[in-house]
């Protein structure tokens, strides 16, 4: 009896193994008969640009930051964004990639990539997968590993063994090695594993309005991917990124998808961000579908993102982030706010940007601007002396000093500051004007006339405006 | 737990592996806990409903057997009537009943709030049901004596292979299997394995490719020309007779690799040469049921005609309302009853009819044409069963009837064009080559094949056979833990 069994299934693995190098090696159009055979929609070297990710991830070790997730994890974190906070980063995703295909990922590359933070992103309608689809893309763009076999036995599906066997059997006529990525003018691959596309979506569709199922093998997962990173000492936040406010309209529970995404950080004592209920992104200049972020969205979002990280990770350090070049960022981003006239958010940001580097003199300075904006004299004042520690020359400073002290009525200090300047740089008009106005205030008309008469000589183009009323306030000195 | 899936690729070789290492008098418990196991891995509390039947016919029979009279014993019947019946009405119908109510009283103008209840049916309660009923049934009636052995009892009420879907077994051929020893048999594992694999490749190749065609057809039948309403109409027959049949192969030989033998539930129906052929075909275990418990009772043939005809109406109406609470199943049932009474009425004419035609004394014609028309009678009336109200029927019909051939042949995979078009084609070709190898196999007879047991030639049939279906199965199969058609009823 043994024997027979063992003839039987010999002849059975025979029959198997050349029917389906037979089946994978005839097309029909884009696929092979075996892709038709087994649902397998995906084609190899393509869209996800696989290829090129797991090939140049090859040459990253010790990385700060890991994105992980599906299709809208390499499409949403713009790496040039997150260079901008030093350090670096390299992103993991691909279509489809369910929890399931996730977790073996990571094992995979752990060791190599060796993260301090992983920024795992969740879109709930993966979450819904069997992960068959995720393993389809990944499996003929990567090299194979012990890793790949676990995920063949956790998709838990015949078709993820057939299409493994198939890669086995056809690795020697068709090694991944001499695969060639198939060129795609839509979008283009950007180091670091981001997807680069400028595509403005411009359809009306947003997919039928229906419940996301999650799957539980899926949510045990994702528990798992956290509880794989935690034990390995790294950091782990989990992210929605944002979507068309119509597909989240679209996706009848989402809200209690995401909340359960919450309890599952919750449960682990981690953070998660669904950026759909934090920024608000139209739709007519950030997608380039209807749930995928173009290049602009993905800007828009990772700023947003490390806004988030750095206002809630105190510990930056700990990322290799540079506070420095973050204070930068954020301060540039207040100066964009503030001359947007969101003064609030400006204020917000000027204090989150000094916080980072209390050194940050570009922050101090128009802070201090946009104090004496608010009338803030007091804070104002405070902000240029200390500006004035960190650099005694710059006579924007003085000057600025000056002009506070003014409005607080200690004209004699004010005085001295904007002779202070003028001594120093003769060509700044503006102390010439607010020396006078000083004079004028302290009620010495004559010398005010003088300081007034001394800026209408010296009156840049800038200031080429103020003339005219200040010759008619002259006259009205004298009179 | 669902056949087609990895959990039981696990559970049901090790349940084999445990029962024949046990001893014959632990194996009772053993296939009870692996019973209840296999149905709490739907909603582990609905086994309460299981365990309410089982306790209530186990009381009721054995009180039966105390009593001295009729009417003695046909209290303690009742009881068991009124119990599970109760469930199967709670559970099932309810909500449709209390609907009909709503809707009668609204016809009046009388305004009646009925109320429903969100309740999941749990899988497989007509099934078990109507298999508990038949027990106290015939202990009534005397036919049987009631099951002293609890644990033999709760078995025959919950025995895995065939809990949720049938066949569904009588006690005096399934219980008293129970008690003999089974003794390990290469031969009977192996025939078993290959009904199983059978099954498999009914429910896995064919039912569930063909599924997603009817799915997509009959959900918008709109986006569609007739020449694809029509396909999927076809495509749903196989459908449920793949999908149905799959089921109850893996039931009759998972058993039989156990060492049980399970009735037959199905006979090749769509070769049926008649509406009463067929019924003696299709879901034999639930026709001989309603022959036995309801027909007969009802007077059966041994009645006027009249009574007769209304005995006929009656059971297939009463048939229709087993598969489900809804009015088309009321529609389909009551077809099948016309039919058989219209055939009956008609059965001298169509005779007459045969002796005029010259080519009808070649027997093989009539044969033909006799199942053509049987097959597509039923044909229409499977519109009904699968269509979601009988406005959806009648809009299925019309849009068949309509005539609309502009898609032309592009239509005939055109059900499958929402998964990927260039798919297609080549989904229904491989979906119609696995329909001729299921009937290839039906007409050879895997038995048949399977007697010859030593020769070369017969294991080089039986292997390449084998290789076929499991490789087939590997490969084309559709793998989504997609459940049983007729777990719903």
């Amino acid at each position: 009896m043994i024997k027979n069994i063992l003839k039987y299934s010999v002849g059975l693995l025979a029959t198997y193994l050349i029917l389906l190098l037979g089946l994978s090696n005839v097309y029909i159009g884009d696929y092979s008969l075996l892709q038709y055979a087994i649902d397998d929609r995906v084609q190899p070297y393509y869209y996800g640009h696989a290829l090129q990710r797991f090939r140049e991830v090859d040459n990253y070790k010790d990385v700060d930051i890991l994105f992980i997730g599906s299709s809208h994890c390499y499409q949403s974190f713009d790496p040039a964004v997150f260079a901008r906070l030093g350090g670096t980063t390299f992103n993991l995703g691909s279509n489809s990639q369910a929890p399931v295909n996730t977790y073996y990922i990571l094992k995979e590359y752990w060791e190599q990539l060796n993260p301090k933070l992983v920024i795992f992103e969740l879109y709930p309608n993966v979450i819904e997968l069997d992960g068959l689809e995720g393993y389809f893309e990944l499996l003929p763009n990567k090299r194979l590993s012990w890793e790949t076999v676990g995920m063949t036995v956790a998709v838990k599906h015949p078709h993820a063994i057939n299409a493994f066997v198939s890669r086995l059997i056809n690795a020697p006529f068709r090694p991944v090695e001499k695969a060639v990525q198939r060129s795609l003018t839509s979008q283009e691959y950007r180091a670091g594993g981001y997807v680069y596309s400028k595509i403005i979506y411009p359809g009306d569709q947003f997919g039928d309005k229906q419940a996301v199922n999650l799957s539980e093998k899926q949510i045990e997962y994702v528990h798992e991917i956290i509880s794989f990173i935690k034990e390995h000492g790294a950091d782990v936040i989990l992210v929605s990124a944002p979507l068309p406010v119509e597909r989240v309209a679209a996706i009848t529970n989402y809200k209690e998808t995401t909340a359960l995404f919450g309890s599952i950080a919750a449960e682990h004592d981690i953070a998660y961000y669904d950026f759909n209920q934090t920024i608000d992104l139209p739709t007519s200049e950030n997608f380039r579908d209807h749930h995928h972020l173009n290049a602009n969205g993905a800007k828009v979002f990772s700023y947003a993102l490390v806004d988030t990280l750095l206002a809630v990770h105190t510990t930056l350090e700990n990322y290799d982030i540079d506070p420095i070049h973050a204070s930068d960022l954020i301060s540039g981003r207040a100066i964009a706010a503030m001359s947007g006239g969101q003064n609030e958010a400006a204020a917000n940001d000027f204090t989150l940007a000094l916080e980072l580097n209390s050194n940050n003199s570009k922050a101090l300075f128009n802070r201090g601007l946009l104090e004496i904006n608010n009338g803030q004299f007091e804070k104002a004042l405070n902000d240029f002396v200390r500006l004035q520690l960190i650099d005694p020359t710059d006579m924007r400073v003085i000057y600025n000093r000056g002009v506070a002290l003014q409005r607080l009525g200690r004209l004699a200090e004010a005085e001295s500051e904007f002779n202070k300047v003028i001594e120093s740089e003769p060509s700044f008009s503006e102390a010439f004007y607010s020396l006078a106005q000083t004079l004028e205030s302290g009620g010495r008309i004559s010398e005010a006339i003088k300081m007034y008469e001394y800026f209408i000589s010296r009156a840049d183009k800038r200031l080429q405006q103020l003339i005219e009323p200040v010759k008619a306030h002259i006259k009205e000195l004298r009179r | 737990m669902l056949f087609n899936s990895f959990d039981f690729l696990i559970f049901f070789p090790l349940v084999v592996s445990i029962y024949f290492l046990l001893p014959h008098h632990f194996r009772w418990l053993l296939l009870l806990c692996a019973s209840y196991y296999f149905y709490m891995c739907w909603k582990p509390e609905y086994a309460v409903l299981i365990m309410i039947s089982t306790l209530i016919d186990y009381v009721a029979a054995r009180q039966m057997e105390k009593q001295d009279t009729k009417q003695g014993r046909k209290k303690y019947l009742i009881l068991s009537l009124i119990t599970n019946l109760g469930l199967l009405v709670a559970f099932k119908y309810f909500n449709f009943l209390s609907d009909a109510t709503h809707q009668t009283f609204a016809a009046f103008n009388i305004f009646y709030d009925a109320p429903m209840f969100d309740l999941l049916l749990p899988v497989g309660i007509s099934f078990y049901t109507f298999q508990t009923l038949s027990y106290t049934i015939d202990v009534y009636r005397g036919e049987r004596p009631a099951e002293k052995h609890l644990g033999y009892f709760a078995l025959y009420v919950s025995f895995f292979p065939q809990l949720v879907a049938g066949p569904i077994e009588r006690s005096t051929r399934l219980l008293p299997q129970f008690f003999q020893e089974k003794k390990y048999e290469a031969a009977r594992v192996a025939s078993g394995l290959r009904q199983m694999l059978f099954g498999l490749f009914k429910k896995v190749v064919i039912a569930d490719r063909l599924a997603v065609y009817v799915d997509n057809v009959y959900a918008s039948p709109d986006d569609f020309g007739s020449l694809t309403i029509l396909i999927a109409t076809y495509f749903f027959a196989f459908q449920i007779y793949c999908d149905f049949s799959g089921y109850s192969d893996i039931a009759i030989g998972a058993a039989k690799v156990l060492g049980y033998d399970l009735m037959e539930n199905f006979r090749r129906p769509y070769i049926a040469k008649s509406i009463s052929d067929f019924w003696k075909r299709w879901h034999i275990s639930l026709s001989t049921w309603f022959r036995d418990y309801l027909y007969i009772p009802l007077g059966g043939n041994k009645s006027s005609k009249i009574r007769w005809q209304y005995n006929v109406l009656v059971v297939f109406v009463v048939s229709g309302f087993w598969h489900g609470a809804n009015w088309t199943f009321l529609v389909w049932g009551g077809l099948h009853g016309v039919y058989l009474l219209i055939g009956s009425a008609t059965a001298n004419l169509r005779y007459k009819f045969w002796g005029m035609l010259p080519f009808a004394s070649d027997g093989k014609v009539k044969r033909i044409i006799q199942r053509v028309l049987t097959f597509h009678l039923v044909l229409f009336a499977w519109i009904f069963f699968r269509a979601a109200s009988l406005t959806d029927a009648g809009h299925i019909i019309n849009r068949i009837l309509s005539l609309d051939l502009s898609s032309g042949l592009s239509g005939l995979s055109a059900g499958f064009a929402s998964v990927n078009s260039s798919a297609g084609p080549f989904m229904f070709i491989t979906v119609i080559l696995a329909i001729i190898l299921m009937e290839f196999v039906q007409t050879i007879n895997l038995n048949e094949v399977e007697r010859v047991s030593d020769s070369v030639s017969a294991n080089w049939k039986r292997w390449s056979l084998d290789y076929a279906l499991i490789i087939i199965l590997l490969l084309f199969g559709v793998f989504g833990h997609s459940e049983f058609i007729y777990f719903q009823f």
